[in-house]
């Protein structure tokens, strides 16, 4: 699904069941839906607001989680 | 009891509400009943309120509506937390769940979820991460002047902007801290029985929104305090103008300027110019936060809420020591809880 990162935040304190560093956002989907995605460490240097990516639901830790992915 | 000249007999308070978080932070039920056993009332009634950081607000409130509806002539509110006790990370996982389940499940912290607003706010509105440290300089150094604060320490817009990340956009210098408090406070039907300088509960409004973030139109915005200060000025007859003094909910500094235009204080997206033109200085024509807020004064969250009304009753009786501010008559409270699922607002007055 194609959709534009509105807001995000790179995590660094955090309960221990999360492993620090990682990025979360809210993007907006093509029809304006809002929802959250986690964002991988590889992405975080190249984050700002109004980027253009796909979500893609993927496992973490036992839960299903759509992850953001930015263009190219 | 202290400040109430005239004195109370702990029988003639009918009602206790306690206003606390997380049972884990002091590993005790029914504090409701065990504040009322303190107090040494057997026929009183006690019970506990809970809305995340808004809970003492909301005790407020729930107390302020027995009296109102003629249930009890007297009530006791206590907001209490013991947050040190507990490893940060315990504390964190505690906290988180002050979030919408969505957020929980996918590891938003409350400072990255205020994170979420804080960028919001700056993108919408063009404050910038100087504005959100000038909040914190202030504040700190307001609780210079506040012997009960936590922090006791002049801090710079460098020291604010040099501190480590906790969450983008926000650093620890962007956080309250976690903190130990209690604060105490009685409502009563006929206050000049207890004292000839009473403080009146000129209104007190509830508002809510969504505890996620992202189901928010507008995350730069409080909702909740919105709806509730439209309550509250409603009540209590007067408008956003007559306020002369106020605490707000500083949770994330940058809050404390959405809060100022959440409650009327400034125009939608123009809470950081009144900050820039020092209006909300403690020497400024509207104080804010001269407690030193929860940035500084600390927040021990379920006691937030009602030490934020000590301290404006403490301002309406010109008993705030170094901090007074003079001829105060109007003041206003915005505590809210999550990062504004609830918002409680009260105005007092003389």
């Amino acid at each position: 699904m194609h959709a534009k990162l509105i807001v995000f935040s790179i995590i660094y304190v955090a309960p221990p069941i999360f492993k620090v560093p990682y990025g979360v956002g809210i993007v907006e989907d093509e029809q304006g839906k809002r929802m959250l995605v986690r964002i991988k460490e590889e992405y975080l240097n190249a984050l700002d607001t109004g980027l253009e990516g796909e979500v893609r639901e993927e496992p973490l830790e036992g839960r299903q989680l759509n992850f953001f992915y930015p263009a190219k | 009891m202290k400040n109430v000249e005239k004195g109370i007999d702990p029988k003639e308070i009918g009602l206790v509400i306690v206003s606390s978080v997380d049972n884990q932070f002091i590993d005790q039920h029914q504090i409701g009943a065990l504040a009322l056993q303190y107090l040494g009332n057997p026929t009183g009634e006690a019970l506990r309120v809970e809305a995340a950081c808004a809970s003492g607000g909301m005790a407020t409130y729930v107390a302020s509506k027995m009296i109102e509806a003629g249930e009890v002539k007297n009530a006791l509110v206590v907001g209490l937390e013991k947050m040190t006790s507990l490893p940060v990370d315990t504390v964190t996982s505690i906290l988180i769940r002050g979030g919408s389940p969505e957020e929980v499940r996918y590891g938003v912290t409350q400072p990255a979820a205020y994170g979420f607003t804080a960028q919001y706010y700056m993108k919408k509105y063009g404050a910038t991460e100087d504005d959100f440290a000038r909040v914190a300089v202030k504040n700190h150094e307001n609780a210079l002047r506040n012997p009960w604060a936590q922090f006791q320490k002049k801090i710079t817009l460098d020291d604010v902007k040099n501190s480590k990340m906790v969450a983008s956009p926000l650093r620890l210098y962007h956080c309250s801290p976690l903190t130990d408090g209690a604060a105490a406070i009685v409502l009563s039907s006929e206050p000049k029985a207890y004292t000839d300088n009473p403080v009146y509960v000129k209104g007190i409004g509830v508002g809510h929104d969504t505890l996620g973030v992202h189901e928010r139109e507008n995350p730069g915005f409080l909702k909740s305090s919105k709806i509730a200060a439209d309550a509250a000025y409603r009540k209590a007859k007067v408008a956003a103008e007559r306020v002369q003094i106020a605490e707000v909910h500083d949770a994330f500094v940058h809050v404390e300027l959405m809060a100022y235009e959440a409650v009327g204080l400034a125009k939608e997206g123009e809470g950081y110019r009144i900050m820039r033109e020092g209006r909300t200085q403690f020497d400024g024509d509207l104080p804010v936060n001269v407690s030193g807020g929860l940035k500084a004064k600390g927040h021990p969250i379920g006691a937030t809420g009602v030490g934020m009304l000590v301290e404006m009753y403490l301002q309406l009786r010109g008993e705030a020591g170094a901090r007074q501010v003079p001829d105060v008559e109007t003041a206003l409270i915005e505590n809210h809880g999550g990062t504004g699922a609830t918002s409680v607002v009260t105005i007092l007055g003389r």
